[in-house]
């Protein structure tokens, strides 16, 4: 029962984050307002109420000096109207209040070889293919769920290709992907459910260029994957709900 | 001639600069945008937070490194809970001088709320915890480091959200 509400929960902030896309209206705001915070502005904006308030001070001395009279010799050189108050330049560095960038998410190691095994006691549908960039790496998430009790194990095997050319499975017909390279994941003991998850993706993220459905016969579920880099990956089995996780080394 | 190379040096460095941020705002907006949007509950606060955490990576751009969109996420998750305090602030402003007369109070009992309601009823940090490892798919681990908060608290916090969204849905009998 937890499972199911919390996979509810999944698939309500999902639905949830794919009505949003950043607009070219909402990026353009974006760009702007960097472009006013630029770097090379900064000069302009500390200077400019230095600039002020010296001047400010300057004429507020002048006035002081010409129309008190009595005034000594030694105040008037005390602050003599050339000078800019010293105390201002303290505050010509704002400190950084935005959090340090972090490290990187995980200390796993990256393996590039071919990996097999098996995930017992889940349902065997693919009920969804996420992807997700996470800066040092894409990430590739398949979910399984789907009515009924667990079938048995699901088998999983990837391999990786030093091309990105792909059988279709029943037609035997080439499949292209985008990428330089590619990998090929096999579910057997488990099957793919439409309308989700989508059978072919294109996020064109640094690692993770395409992912599709190649093959989805007699609980053989074949997906090929587009990728740009190493080719290098880690592979997690999460619960809760059970999913296998790709994650794409960023080259 | 010198001058004029340095000259061109800084604008070849400003140029990739400029790049380097487009890329970073398209490759993540999108991404940081609905984590915003599902912190708030609010499309027009989450394109302030966004396009606040983009100025600020903007001025660190220069530090950050392969974790940048790690970076991003935490920070926009930190600030959009930031930004609903402040409208919560406001909000509680109102209601103290009788312009809204909403209760804030528990639920009804016989009101069963869909999922999209309890999750407006939410705290933001409670919303930050469900975002992260609901929506980005992030462990328990990966959802602390990315709130920055301890991993006990990021246990906590989820424990208690999804014992408030079974309440406020009705299903904690279940």
């Amino acid at each position: 029962m937890t499972d199911e509400f919390e996979r509810e929960i999944r698939t309500r902030l999902h639905s949830e984050a794919e009505e949003v896309e950043l607009s070219s209206a909402q990026r353009q705001r974006i760009m702007a307002a960097a472009a006013v915070d630029n770097p090379r502005g900064k000069w302009l904006r500390v200077a400019a109420p230095v600039f002020v308030f010296g001047a400010t001070a300057t004429l507020l001395l002048l006035a002081v000096v010409t129309h008190v009279p009595q005034v000594g010799p030694r105040n008037r050189s005390a602050v003599g109207p050339g000078e800019t108050p010293s105390a201002l330049s303290s505050s010509a560095s704002p400190a950084p209040t935005g959090a340090s960038p972090a490290a990187s998410p995980s200390t796993e190691p990256f393996q590039c070889d071919a990996a097999s095994g098996s995930i017992p006691g889940v349902a065997n549908q693919v009920i969804t293919v996420r992807v997700a960039h996470r800066g040092s790496f894409d990430r590739l998430v398949f979910e399984f769920g789907g009515p009924g009790t667990p079938s048995g194990a699901v088998a999983y095997s990837l391999g990786t290709q030093h091309s990105t050319t792909f059988t279709q499975d029943g037609s035997g017909l080439p499949v292209q992907l985008g990428g330089e390279r590619g990998a090929q994941l096999t579910l057997r003991n488990a099957t793919d459910v439409a309308p989700q998850p989508e059978r072919d993706q294109k996020p064109g993220y640094p690692a993770l260029v395409e992912v599709r459905d190649v093959g989805n016969f007699e609980a053989v579920n074949t997906w090929a994957i587009g990728l740009n880099g190493t080719g290098c990956y880690q592979l997690h089995v999460l619960t809760a709900p059970t999913r296998l996780v790709l994650d794409w080394q960023v080259p | 001639m010198l001058s004029k190379l340095s000259m061109q040096g800084t604008s070849t460095r400003a140029a990739t600069r400029d790049a380097r941020f487009a890329a970073l705002v398209d490759l993540n907006g999108t991404h940081m945008l609905r984590l915003a949007v599902l912190v708030t509950r609010d499309r027009v606060l989450a394109e302030d937070v966004c396009q606040e955490v983009f100025v600020r990576a903007w001025r660190h751009l220069d530090d950050l490194g392969a974790d940048a969109a790690g970076w991003l996420s935490r920070v926009t998750v930190n600030e959009a809970i930031s930004a609903c305090r402040r409208r919560n602030r406001f909000a509680g402003l109102v209601q103290r001088f009788g312009i809204l007369s909403r209760s804030p109070g528990g639920i009804d009992t016989d009101l069963r709320l869909d999922l999209a309601n309890a999750l407006d009823r939410l705290s933001p940090e409670h919303r930050a915890v469900l975002a992260l490892h609901y929506y980005g798919d992030l462990s328990v681990e990966e959802t602390a480091r990315a709130a920055g908060i301890p991993v006990d608290t990021a246990k906590s916090r989820l424990k208690a959200a999804l014992r408030e969204m079974r309440r406020l849905t009705g299903k904690e009998a279940q």
